[in-house]
């Protein structure tokens, strides 16, 4: 009694410790919620992944408002800047306010003789142009009531530098700039966008970010209107906020159903105890492994990691199941350590596979944790609780009498068999990894309010160019565009290189000015004008001086903006244009195409779909080559080859089992089918291993029984700590849960059932064979 | 867009009142006619255009332009609003302005504009003659008025350069009923 009283103080200081330094180590682990590490990386993605985080577009935060009348806009709008002029984050405006547009404006009149794209647009110097272009100067002025003329207005004699902002953006005056942002048509919605200056990930700052938001939602709820925050920052935090709490709370369901199917079986608390300590131990240690070694880590692997205590008991239940058969643990070992043996190493070989062949992150970091938690579970149970715990502690309390052997429990698997493989031949594979993510359903519909009176799109399309220096980057670029313009293609957002015309197109440009102004048609025309006629020889003496003239200083808001469409990434520098929509951005790939224009496209859904499919598909080649290593290890360790397909048996049904889950949930075959596949195969061939051994060598029934509770406890204990994983909002840790949770169902039914109604049946055929 | 800030001497006038004041429409109520000249250097000839003023309370106003082409600039639910001949209309931005744009005056409280302006006033032959000196600009030198209690008779805005802008108000009528299909 004294000893059994100290050795439950000393498992539970050790379970106390354990879970102190589970928590501290988790603390100190930085929690990576993007869904970057679910892509599988190759070159041109990470390339595309890389770039489109350096870009300046993917900082953009947007301000939204909406409200019944103008009035209560303008209040919306006033109340929501106090907000976020409340708090310390300094955010930058993203759109140029009414003195940038002016400078804008003085920019281009100042440099209009090379900025105006004779190349693409009308000869202005010809008799009629002239002519025509100081009658609009002169309507300018009269369209003014108070205009006063600065010294960019004489530089711009032709209006030319009219020209140059039409031509940026044709479909200019879509919106009005209002309040530094933009109001819609209607008067009713309005947008300012900002430029952050911290990462998505920098959750210190994007909490600030959510505080604001919240803010504004409830000043919007008092106040009868919306208002609300918009950026990619808010994903991540929403993801990292959920995540967070989904791995605590499933970490302790999946403990807590694990131990109560363990006590469900075994009905002794103080066995209980003890068979937590692998568990809890070598759990803690993996995330001291972790803290230490890798300080952040996917929160998807984490919630998976939570549940890998439904595996790593699995030692723990073989042992305490079968124990009480032997007087001690050396007759124990003798008869089950091989079996044990292969269970572990068939487990670990599942996830050494993933970890060696896979090149998604996410899942290297499940089959890392699974792999140190697995193996120190199994050394623990096997070197440490054995003998902490020897067979004569235990007591054989068998409280199911499990043989499920009649014809209609095979008919039942046969139609679960059935049911499965059926559903094999409807799967897909998944190509949006999108679908993998958390459904962000206020952000969704945020996106879908904003799109709907302002054309913000959010998806990361990019026409790349690649070069050494941002000099060779312009030309590359500039030519793009000439071609582009040519072809029809409203340029938008890409024009902004218009301010900053490459050394060739300048001088193509000067030559241009030389061939074809003519000083004596402008000053007959100047004459018949309004103008006197020394008022633009600040112009003529540029034009008199066209070899040496240069473009003068860029305004602040420009050179921000163009500065941004440079990333420098792998010695290299990229200049990224940003299309608005996948339609024009297909359009202007196969036009540069034509035109052998050398660029690269970046769209990540697409580029991830790719790579997602590619990736799918080897993985499943990848298992097949797992089903093969694994059958010549059992049949090395066995040395049957009959009982080798036997065992094959199980995991491969459960295999089926877990991907045919896909199409039963409404999902295509995504990259947690496939690792929970490879997990299936780790466990189920452990219960083939168990039964096929117990068949084969032909145990007494107890034994058989015995095996047969150990097996459902297994499987119910892995169920019960991958079962918790269904609650997650992640759509990625769903997958893995449900196909799970098939697999293992699948796996118990053909232990149960399956296997031993075959070996029945061949070992009939077998006895017959002699007699004929 | 930059329109300048001669019109919110109308519109704003009571912004002008802790010194002197520029006369005030009564009641806020206002119909006048103008014709304007712009005597600028580089012009040959003065630019004349012609059209009214219409007011009905502080925050209902319009300034129409009729020859020698149509343009409007209304004040509405406290914004500004342009729009030339058959163009969209389009808001001009009176919260983020450069100086001497129509907007800041919107924003300028007695204080604000008392820091910006110098407004001074001497009554010649029973006329109110206004002489406003803006403190910080670069290419305005002063700006003269004259007019009396509700009626504003001529107001010119001098430039560095020698050009000039001017004003002159006919058929006056302030403190009545203003016909709504003027605006």
């Amino acid at each position: 009694m004294n000893i059994k009283f100290f050795r439950i103080i000393i498992s539970l200081i050790i379970i106390g410790i354990s879970i102190i330094l589970i928590i501290f180590s988790s603390s100190k682990i930085k929690i990576d919620t993007s869904i970057d590490n679910l892509f599988p990386k190759d070159f041109a993605f990470e390339r595309a992944m890389e770039l489109s985080s350096k870009v300046n577009i993917s900082n953009k935060i947007i301000l939204y408002i909406s409200a019944n009348n103008k009035n209560q806009l303008e209040i919306a709008i006033d109340k929501s800047m106090d907000i976020l002029n409340k708090y310390d984050l300094k955010l930058k405006s993203g759109l140029p306010n009414t003195n940038d547009v002016q400078d804008i404006l003085k920019y281009c009149e100042e440099n209009s003789l090379l900025l105006y794209p004779y190349e693409n647009l009308k000869n202005p110097f010809t008799k009629e142009e002239i002519k025509d272009r100081l009658q609009k100067k002169i309507i300018y002025i009269e369209s003014n009531p108070f205009f006063y003329a600065t010294d960019s207005f004489f530089l711009d004699p032709l209006m030319m530098g009219f020209d140059v902002l039409k031509f940026i953006n044709k479909d200019s005056g879509r919106y009005t700039p209002f309040k530094d942002g933009i109001i819609s048509k209607d008067q009713k919605n309005y947008i300012k966008i900002f430029n952050a200056d911290f990462k998505n990930q920098d959750y210190d700052k994007v909490k600030i970010l959510y505080q604001i938001d919240k803010d504004l939602c409830k000043m919007a709820n008092s106040n009868n209107c919306i208002s609300f925050l918009y950026s990619s920052h808010l994903y991540f935090y929403d993801s990292y906020k959920s995540i967070r709490l989904e791995v605590f709370l499933i970490f302790i369901l999946s403990i807590f159903l694990t131990l109560l199917v363990f006590f469900i079986f075994f009905k002794k608390i103080d066995l209980l105890v003890y068979s937590f300590l692998p568990i809890v131990i070598s759990f803690a240690l993996s995330f001291l492994f972790i803290a230490i070694f890798k300080k952040s880590y996917g929160g998807i692997a984490l919630a998976f990691g939570a549940t890998v205590s439904g595996i790593a008991i699995d030692y723990t239940i073989h042992y305490i199941s079968k124990a009480s058969l032997y007087k001690t643990l050396s007759d124990f070992r003798k008869k089950n350590s091989l079996s044990m043996f292969l269970g572990f190493l068939t487990t670990i070989v599942a996830f050494l596979i993933i970890y060696l062949f896979s090149n998604i992150i996410a899942l290297k970091e499940i089959s890392l944790f699974a792999l140190i938690s697995i193996t120190l579970s199994f050394f623990f149970s096997f070197f440490g609780l054995q003998k902490f715990l020897p067979p004569a502690y235990i007591e054989s309390r068998p409280i199911l009498n499990i043989r499920v052997r009649n014809r209609f429990s095979f008919i039942i698997w046969i139609i679960v068999v059935l049911f499965f493989v059926t559903g094999f031949f409807f799967v897909r594979f998944e190509d949006k990894i999108l679908n993998l993510d958390k459904k962000h359903r206020f952000l969704e519909e945020r996106i879908k309010l904003i799109k709907k009176s302002f054309a913000e799109l959010t998806d990361s399309l990019f026409i790349v160019f690649e070069g050494d220096s941002k000099k060779e980057l312009i030309e590359q670029a500039t030519n793009a565009l000439n071609i582009l313009y040519q072809k029809n293609i409203e340029l938008g957002n890409m024009s902004q290189l218009i301010f900053l015309p490459s050394n060739t197109i300048l001088e193509k440009r000067k030559i241009f000015i030389k061939n074809n102004f003519n000083k004596e048609i402008f000053y007959n025309e100047l004459r018949n004008s309004y103008f006197t006629i020394d008022s633009f020889d600040m112009w003529l003496r540029n034009i008199d001086n066209i070899n040496s003239l240069q473009l003068s200083t860029l305004p602040q808001f420009l050179e921000n903006e163009l500065k941004n469409l440079f990333v420098e990434w792998n010695n290299k520098i990229y200049l990224m244009l940003f299309i608005e929509d996948r339609v024009k951005l297909n359009k202007i790939d196969s036009i540069l195409n034509e035109a052998g224009i050398k660029h690269f496209v970046i769209d990540l859904i697409k580029d991830s779909g790719n790579g997602i499919l590619k990736f799918e598909k080897e993985a499943i080649k990848l298992i097949f080559v797992a089903f093969i290593i694994i059958f010549i290890i059992i049949l090395i360790g066995i040395r049957d080859i009959f009982g080798a397909f036997l065992i094959i048996l199980s995991p491969l049904l459960s295999v089926i089992a877990a991907l045919s889950t896909s199409f039963y949930t409404f999902r295509g075959i995504n990259i947690m089918h496939i690792a929970a596949s490879v997990i299936i195969l780790g466990i189920s061939i452990d219960y083939g291993i168990y039964i096929t051994l117990s068949l084969i060598k032909g145990k007494d029934d107890q034994e058989i029984i015995l095996t047969n509770r150990s097996i459902l406890a297994s499987a119910l204990t892995t169920i019960a700590g991958f079962g918790a994983l269904i609650l997650s909002s992640n759509q990625a840790i769903f997958s893995l849960s449900t196909s799970i949770i098939s697999g293992i169902l699948m796996a118990l039914l053909t232990s149960f059932v399956g296997i031993p109604f075959i070996f029945k049946i061949i070992e009939k055929i077998k006895l017959k064979r002699p007699s004929r | 867009m930059k329109v300048n800030y001669l019109i919110l001497l109308f519109i704003c006038g009571s912004f002008l009142f802790s010194q002197n004041r520029l006369p005030v429409p009564k009641d806020y109520k206002l119909y006048t006619e103008f014709i304007s000249y712009k005597k600028f250097k580089y012009l040959k000839k003065e630019s004349i255009s012609t059209g009214y003023i219409a007011m009905n309370g502080k925050d209902k106003f319009i300034y129409k332009q009729l020859a020698p082409f149509v343009i409007e600039i209304r004040k509405k639910d406290n914004n500004l609003y342009y729009k030339r001949e058959n163009m969209n209309e389009i808001i001009i931005d009176i919260t983020n302005s450069s100086q001497f744009d129509i907007a800041i005056f919107f924003n300028l409280d007695d204080k604000e504009f008392n820091e910006n302006f110098v407004i001074t006033k001497n009554k010649i032959n029973n006329t109110d003659h206004y002489n406003i000196i803006p403190k910080n600009n670069s290419y305005v030198t002063n700006i003269t008025a004259k007019g009396n209690d509700y009626k504003l008779e001529e107001l010119t805005i001098f430039y560095k350069d020698g050009s000039f802008l001017r004003y002159e108000f006919k058929n006056t009528k302030t403190g009545m009923d203003i016909d709504s299909n003027l605006f």
